[in-house]
């Protein structure tokens, strides 16, 4: 964009949100160059809409000069899915940040996009319910972006992830309509589920301005065990043996021996550095239930290798552990300069052989890596840490990344579980789509996004969104004979 | 115009090598920020502002790259930005990473010049002319009980002269407090009542004991209540907090010096402060003379003995006090302890042990009340929003009394809850402390109510 | 060449007349039945219909085929009845990948052989599809507490009128890689790709099951007893309210007038907590609860009941939890109900004579908190109702999707919202 149009550009913006809440200042450009990842891209224009109606307006006005919009919240993403890769504007959350509606009879509550997550669950605790989906960043990221990225949380493996308890959204189109797909009830049955669909779209579809959620009742009693193992193998082993035993705790959490160094450097959570490693379970529900099954699980886990089972006596070793935990990334800093993480899915069965091929990547490149991760999910977070000062340590770290999701693909999982593809696994999806599936992906986001202005260079590999799908010419209505000899496969 | 280079640190390394950092900077400082996200909202000027410049991780992001000379130190945008933070440190306690913000913006601030008047002003005047003298701030203390005893406060606010004076506001609502233009100082030893437990020092700082004279000498009352030995040494001394907190380096790195001095040689167990801005930054000596050869071990040694006087009476066993306070009373966290010194418990317990005492929550009690030592002064429309949801939180709360631990936090919630028209009283932890063991002096009319 | 030269060259075999009604759809009969082996052959039979612009029907089970609206035209079945195989079972992964064909009850019969199962239950497992209960979004009565099929497959396989054979989600139950094409083509009714396969995440079979019934003289405590029940920490696993005609339909007898049927399932201890709740909340919304144990045949046939073979008319609400009550001030005195009040759902029986007035009562009581839908009725019946009702306001982006996915407009052509 030169600095004409964008002169133009940001004096159409300001007229809808004010000068203040839009601006191009070069110098302030470069504080929305960056998320959580190590991605970074200057954006052109960036634009903090006060409204729904602002967002409608300030999408027209782009789509109108068929300019790029990135949609950024907290922008605590771990894949680089809020950065701007290809200029244009971002447009901001931090001022719509309300929620709007507490339902308690209808189970339902309304927010705007920039409600930080916890403070959703914060507002209703005192009224006896929860929003579920508990992404370890939940004290910043928000609503809005959980939609974006489909995110999920330790306590998704029982109660499923933010798609699970999303019911409806309202949508500014290109076109400058707010559109409201979904809504209140609990079912639909009102053609295609458009509330589905978009949910972990990642921006590229369009941009949510409000939110219809589900919110639960809170559980009378949640326990929270630990159980102490001397190796990753067996911890992981152990995870197929509670889930076998008929018991799905609402967590299953794993922490390798450096992530509990770093852990324990951080917060003194109370994880034991001798531990080769530890599973962080929880159940909830009624106390006399809660006791059994936290009795049962504890037996699981000694007769699977644990060497120690402890049960936190008090909320506040509860949350103590689980504190630690949430902030196990940012601990690795105490380890470490810099990490990289990666959000690998495997089948729970497939965990033992994985972890180990993970070890033996870090023994042969000679980097550190630790583990924290979902395990009852599968859902993997290996982080590689390195020192970016150190030249050449960051592109080895990158194909380490790589090799690791690979690894993940080939056991029949995914690369990412709750991050994102964003910028940063776009060439990965390879490992797990077809061209036929990422065509077939594309054509349904250019039902939404015909221009490709929404979030562009995410998700989809490449540049892929410049270059049309085939547009089949197979698809005129012409002579099938010359395929009907197939027909022995038909009776 | 050119773009700058996007700051791909990474990438950039690899291709160019380590980039030079910055003098003045310490770079592994800055780089346990890993960009995060979690203290945003938690920032109260994010929440004013709605600027990621405005952030912790804005503003450590700025830092990064003029560090690394990709912006300008004296950019006005960077020392707008820099200079808009309430340094409240609440992103500390919000970061997992541990990352040290405070220390860190102070390394910025001594990088920068303020940019804008009002703030320039404020340090030419406040912390350079008058906090660091002695004689100077006694006379502005006795001008200011001798307005109060001339009842210049109700005349500012019948006439509405409190709205254009400058700090206007601040004369026209004074905190309870001291209003006799005399006071006696405090003797330089109140010894132990019972048996003697610890020798401790106090600091009876410089605003301080000019505005709150009085709950200096309750403090004094509940150490030695405790058992303790309290030496107030003879030398005035500020301890330097207000000008290391705005960037002041070379006038904070002076201070700490001259107050080291003044505690030296008396064999202390303990340096016992009650401004939670001067006890956290006493508590930092150790990074403020990290230049300076000859004090930096003094330095360490110095900070490790300074306590909270919430933190020092709790972790010592507090006696119980007899006389009962029926109130229904919230604990306002100022800052400097809760996120500076980590001190978040100990003076509710204090206010616990007061019989007939009933300790409220309100919302937010650990967000900056928009005092942020000079901060009130030098950006009053952010400084007052911050105080609009403050005085929100409290009336919410339905508390009758507010309790605080700094003398900052007192005037300006203070301030603000008599403009609001709330018959609101704050005052300091140890005031109540003091009054229940017995102090008589200044409580305001609903504690002796409720003390009777 | 005429459509009908064009689909005498496709593959697959004419059928006989007995065959032809087998397969009809409404009025509409097709002359054409194709059954592809897998998903490759499925793929290349989808695009040789396409080529030859005939319209097609995929064919399940057939237990949903009176929803929707009657077909504008319909050339072919296309049946899955060979794609019927579990092709990967994990039991301690809790997944499985099964072919769209295969029955639910061999599903589940698989399934219990590892002491698991699918929660989901949608009506006539026994001849119902995996891929029919996608398409239709057929859900049992167990979606409050355990979700509707949106919230249990993970990964689906979907033949397109290109040819193409793509593929959504995956094997393990968490992945955010890619769009979740699995939520469009859940409920589509098949008008966007033929399903070709599933990944389904499964769960162990709760310890205990216990039902409890208890009946009241009028429905609002009664309605007002399953939602509260809904809101519980300890929701049932299913609660349906039926007035007495529906209780005699599912094979209960007595003259209770409105009965509140719940079943419980879980561990044994919260069973036992579950009963407690209930029974007080009942109790004091005053209701009785009645002792005694109830024939199993009573689940199954309050599970099949919104799908009736014959030819009745349904006629379906999906409103939030406080508008249950508005719906039931407007039903006719004559007509059948059961409702699944923790679920904001309510299926009603009419006769075929006050079907479009009661359609019409229903969506105006509803307004705009809810839809109203015919979820079964003969075609003559048909004719003369709005099925869908007003299309929803994406429904222009619900038209594009169409158009993208299926240009010429070959799957199920007209049988979906607003004539999709």
């Amino acid at each position: 964009m030169d600095g004409a149009d964008r002169e133009r550009l940001l004096g159409r913006l300001r007229d809808v949100v004010g000068d203040r809440y839009a601006f191009a200042d070069p110098y302030e450009m470069r504080l929305y160059q960056y998320d959580a990842s190590p991605e970074t891209a200057l954006p052109d224009i960036v634009v903090i809409p006060g409204s729904a109606a602002e967002v409608a307006q300030v999408v027209k006005i782009c789509a109108d000069a068929k300019v790029p919009i990135t949609a950024r919240s907290a922008a605590s993403s771990l894949a680089g899915g809020t950065v701007p890769v290809k200029r244009g504007v971002v447009i901001t959350f931090a001022r719509m940040d309300r929620i709007l509606e507490i339902d308690g009879d209808n189970l339902r509550a309304v927010v705007e996009p920039g409600v930080v997550n916890l403070a959703l669950s914060q507002a209703l605790k005192p009224l006896g319910y929860y929003y579920v989906p508990d992404p370890s960043s939940q004290g910043a990221c928000t609503i809005g972006g959980n939609v974006g990225t489909n995110a999920g949380g330790p306590h998704t493996l029982l109660y499923g992830v933010t798609v699970n308890h999303v019911t409806g959204l309202e949508l500014a189109l290109p076109s400058g309509e707010l559109v409201q797909v979904g809504g209140r009830k609990a079912a639909s049955a009102s053609g295609y589920d458009l509330t589905g669909l978009f949910v972990g779209s990642e921006g590229t579809m369009g941009i949510a301005t409000k939110i219809w959620v589900k919110i639960q009742p809170l559980p009378p009693v949640q326990k929270t065990l630990m159980a102490v193992y001397p190796d990753v193998e067996t911890a992981s082993n152990a995870v197929s043996a509670i889930v076998r035993s008929g018991i799905l705790p609402a967590a299953i959490e794993m922490m390798d021996k450096l992530s509990i160094q770093a852990i324990e450097a951080a917060s003194h959570a109370g994880y034991p550095l001798d531990a080769g490693a530890v599973l962080l379970l929880e159940v909830d529900g009624i106390p006399a239930l809660v006791d059994e099954l936290g009795e049962r699980m504890a037996k699981v886990c000694r007769e699977s290798g644990a060497s120690e089972v402890r049960v936190a006596k008090d909320e506040a070793e509860r949350q103590a552990l689980w504190k630690g935990r949430k902030g196990a990334f940012s601990a690795m800093g105490r380890l470490s300069p810099d990490f990289y993480v990666m959000d690998g899915v495997v089948p729970r069965t497939r965990l033992p052989e994985t972890l180990a091929k993970i070890d033996a990547i870090s023994v042969r490149t000679g980097f550190k890596i630790c583990n924290v991760f979902h395990a009852g999910d599968g859902n993997l977070h290996p982080l590689v840490l390195f020192d970016a000062f150190k030249p050449g340590q960051y592109e080895a770290v990158l194909r380490i990344g790589d090799e690791i999701l690979r690894l993940c693909a080939d056991a029949g999982g995914s690369v990412t579980g709750e991050h994102g593809i964003g910028l940063e696994k776009r060439e990965n999806i390879r490992y797990i789509f077809s061209d036929d599936d990422l065509e077939v992906m594309d054509r349904i986001r250019r039902v939404f996004d015909p221009h490709g202005l929404m979030n562009p260079g995410k998700v989809f590999p490449g540049d892929g969104l410049e270059s049309a799908p085939s547009r089949a010419p197979e698809h005129a209505p012409r002579r099938a004979s010359a395929v009907a000899g197939d027909g022995d496969v038909w009776v | 115009m050119a773009e700058p280079a996007t700051l791909d640190f990474k990438r950039q390394i690899d291709r160019d090598g380590v980039p030079s950092v910055a003098a003045g900077i310490d770079m592994d400082l800055v780089r346990d920020c890993i960009h995060c996200g979690l203290c945003l909202p938690k920032c109260p000027t994010f929440r004013s502002l709605h600027h990621e410049g405005d952030s912790p991780r804005g503003r450590m992001w700025q830092i990064k790259e003029a560090a690394l000379g990709l912006v300008a130190f004296d950019d006005p945008r960077f020392q707008a930005h820099i200079y808009q933070c309430f340094n409240c440190r609440a992103c500390e306690t919000a970061c997992p990473s541990g990352v040290q913000f405070g220390a860190v913006m102070e390394m910025a601030r001594a990088m920068t010049p303020p940019q804008n008047r009002r703030d320039r002003m404020v340090r030419a005047i406040l912390l350079n002319g008058l906090l660091p003298h002695p004689r100077r701030l006694r006379i502005a203390g006795w001008l200011y009980r001798a307005t109060r005893a001339a009842r210049l406060p109700g005349l500012l606010r019948r006439s509405g002269a409190w709205k254009v004076l400058p700090l206007g506001k601040f004369a026209a609502f004074p905190p309870a407090g001291n209003s006799a233009p005399r006071q006696r100082p405090l003797p330089a030893l109140t010894p132990a009542q019972g048996t003697r437990r610890a020798r401790v020092g106090l600091l009876i700082g410089c605003i301080q004991d000019e505005m709150f004279h009085g709950t200096n000498q309750r403090t004094a009352l509940a150490l030695s209540r405790n058992g303790c030995d309290v030496v107030v040494p003879e030398a005035r001394v500020c301890c330097g907090a207000l000008a290391s907190h705005a960037g002041e380096a070379q006038t904070a790195e002076r201070l700490a010096a001259r107050t080291m001095d003044a505690f030296s040689g008396q064999q202390l167990d303990a340096v016992v402060v009650n401004a939670a801005g001067c006890g956290s930054n006493m508590k930092e000596y150790e990074l403020q003379l990290r230049n300076d050869a000859s004090r930096r071990e003094a330095g360490v040694a110095f900070s490790r003995t300074v306590k909270d006087a919430s933190e020092f009476l709790v972790a010592m066993g507090l006696r119980p006090p007899t006389r009962r306070i029926a109130l229904r009373v919230a604990y306002q966290d100022a800052c400097h302890l809760v996120h500076g010194q980590k001190v978040h418990q100990q003076p509710r317990q204090a206010l616990k042990m007061i019989p007939g005492l009933e300790l409220v929550e309100m919302q937010e009690s650990d967000w900056c009340c928009g005092s942020a030592g000079v901060y009130n002064l030098t950006h009053p429309e952010i400084s007052e929003d911050a105080l609009a949801w403050k005085i929100r939180h409290i009336v919410d709360s339905g508390a009758q009394v507010i309790a605080s631990a700094n003398p900052g936090c007192i005037l300006q919630i203070s301030m603000g809850l008599q403009r609001a028209g709330r018959d609101i009283p704050v005052v300091h932890v140890m005031d109540l402390l003091g009054w229940a063991y017995g102090d008589e002096g200044q409580a305001p009319p609903i504690v002796r109510r409720a003390m009777a | 060449m005429g459509l009908n030269a064009r689909v005498e060259t496709l593959p697959g075999h004419e059928i006989g007349v007995e065959e032809q009604q087998r397969f009809r759809v409404d009025d509409l009969l097709p002359s054409r039945v194709m059954r592809p082996a897998d998903a490759q052959d499925a793929a290349r039979g989808l695009r040789l219909c396409d080529q030859a612009a005939a319209a097609v029907v995929t064919w399940g089970g057939g237990t949903q085929m009176r929803l929707g609206a009657a077909p504008r035209r319909y050339e072919v079945a296309f049946s899955t009845d060979r794609m019927s195989r579990l092709l990967e079972y994990e039991p301690a992964d809790l997944t499985c990948r099964v072919e769209s064909g295969m029955r639910l009850r061999d599903l589940q019969e698989a399934l219990l052989a590892q002491g698991q199962r699918l929660p989901l239950e949608p009506p006539h497992p026994e001849r119902a599809t995996v891929g029919g209960m996608l398409a239709a979004n057929a859900n049992g009565l167990g979606r409050a507490r355990y979700g509707t099929v949106r919230d249990w497959v993970i990964g689906i396989a979907v033949v397109y009128p290109s040819g193409k054979l793509a593929r959504a989600g995956g094997k393990v139950v968490k992945n955010v890689a890619g769009y979740d094409l699995m939520k469009l083509h859940i409920g589509a009714l098949g008008t966007l790709g033929v399903i070709a396969e599933v990944n389904f995440k499964v769960q162990t079979r709760p310890q205990v099951e216990a039902t409890l019934i208890a009946h009241f003289e009028t429905p609002a405590p009664a309605i007002d007893s399953g939602t509260t029940l809904a809101r519980q920490y300890l929701a049932p696993a299913a609660a349906v309210l039926l007035d007495n005609g529906a209780l005699r339909e599912c094979g209960l007898t007595g003259d209770w007038r409105w009965t509140l049927a719940i079943k419980l399932e879980g561990y044994a201890r919260e069973v036992e907590a579950a009963r407690d709740e209930a029974t007080g909340i009942i109790r004091e919304a005053g209701g009785r609860v009645e002792d005694g144990d109830v024939p199993s045949v009573f689940w199954d046939a309050a599970r099949d009941w919104s799908a009736p073979d014959d030819g009745l008319v349904v006629v379906r609400a999906i409103v939030p939890l406080t508008a249950i009550r508005a719906i039931f001030s407007v039903l006719p005195g004559d007509s059948h109900v059961l409702a699944q009040p923790a679920a904001g759902l309510i299926d009603v029986r009419v006769a075929a004579g006050s079907a479009a007035s009661v359609l019409q009562q229903l969506r105006s009581a509803a307004v705009d908190q809810g839809q109203v839908i015919v979820a079964a009725a003969p075609a003559a019946v048909k004719k003369g109702l709005d099925v869908w009702g007003m299309p929803p306001p994406g429904f222009p982006i619900m038209r594009a999707l169409k158009q993208a996915l299926d240009p010429n407009g070959i799957l199920n052509p007209g049988r979906f919202v607003g004539g999709i």
